[in-house]
């Protein structure tokens, strides 16, 4: 990934200029980045005055995501305990049925 | 010399030869005690020590060398958040490494996707999340703007009976096998 030679990057007053932009448009996606992921966090962007720090927002976020899992895993498991006794009631109601034909 | 001993803080011990100075100046005082008194009043009034530029330097450095410290154990820390989320984010085995901003975004569409679950979407739409922008990450997106809300449980869940998989199982092959609580 070398454009020129190391001594006459350094020479080059263009070239350094290039890199330096290159780099606060790195920076700024990474910020950018990083206040997405503030947006999706859960009570931090609810117009209180701090904007939650860097390692909070990483922090948060994993905890976050944990969280989410665990409770559509056992939503997931409610479901299919629901289904199951719904399935059972609907078993029994159809055992009991075959007097009405 | 107190200032030898052992229980004297050690970066301290180097200015040695401005406390003997003060040492000596006291002990003058003590002998000759008539006349002394203003002097010795004049002695006390300032407070700050006199520290030769040797001893500047070397707290110069001491305090570089504790910021330098200090800001490591800040990027440490910082690095090892980034690297607990990238365990837990769904990626293939056989990727290289997340970059930061890979990260953050991936986590960011993560997360939005597992609201969306749970707020009653279909349960494809995490797969669909993953390979990018599509319908159903941004009308996700409208829901992020109002506060999270936790899973209602009485809200019964339009799940096809074949489901029995959830997705978080698939995710869980880089760190846990089972989601736990973190405690802090």
């Amino acid at each position: 990934m070398e454009k020129i030679g190391i001594d006459t990057a350094f020479a080059e007053p263009g070239v350094r200029l290039s890199i330096n932009l290159r780099e606060r448009c790195r920076m700024h996606d990474l910020n950018e980045a990083l206040d997405d992921l503030r947006a999706v966090i859960p009570y931090a962007h609810g117009g209180s005055v701090r904007k939650l720090s860097k390692i909070a927002t990483l922090l948060l976020a994993k905890n976050h995501i944990i969280m989410q899992a665990k409770a559509i895993e056992e939503l997931s498991i409610l479901v299919s305990q629901l289904k199951r006794k719904s399935e059972n009631l609907e078993n029994l109601n159809k055992s009991l049925k075959p007097d009405a034909n | 010399m107190y200032h030898h001993s052992p229980f004297y803080p050690h970066h301290l011990q180097t200015g040695e030869q401005d406390l003997d100075m003060e040492r000596e100046n006291d002990m003058d005082q003590n002998s000759k005690n008539s006349t002394q008194k203003p002097v010795k009043r004049e002695k006390r009034r300032y407070r700050c020590r006199k520290r030769s530029p040797a001893t500047i330097e070397r707290a110069k450095t001491v305090r570089r060398d504790k910021a330098n410290a200090r800001e490591r154990r800040r990027m440490n820390s910082l690095n090892d958040a980034l690297e607990h989320l990238r365990g837990i984010l769904p990626a293939l085995p056989d990727e290289p490494k997340m970059t930061k901003i890979e990260t953050l975004r991936k986590a960011q569409e993560y997360i939005a996707s597992l609201s969306f679950q749970l707020s009653g979407g279909s349960p494809d739409s995490s797969q669909c999340c993953e390979t990018g922008s599509c319908g159903l990450c941004s009308a996700s997106q409208s829901l992020q703007s109002t506060p999270f809300q936790s899973p209602c449980f009485p809200q019964p869940l339009q799940y096809p009976s074949s489901y029995s998989n959830p997705p978080s199982q698939m995710y869980y092959h880089h760190h846990h096998q089972s989601p736990s609580f973190p405690h802090h």
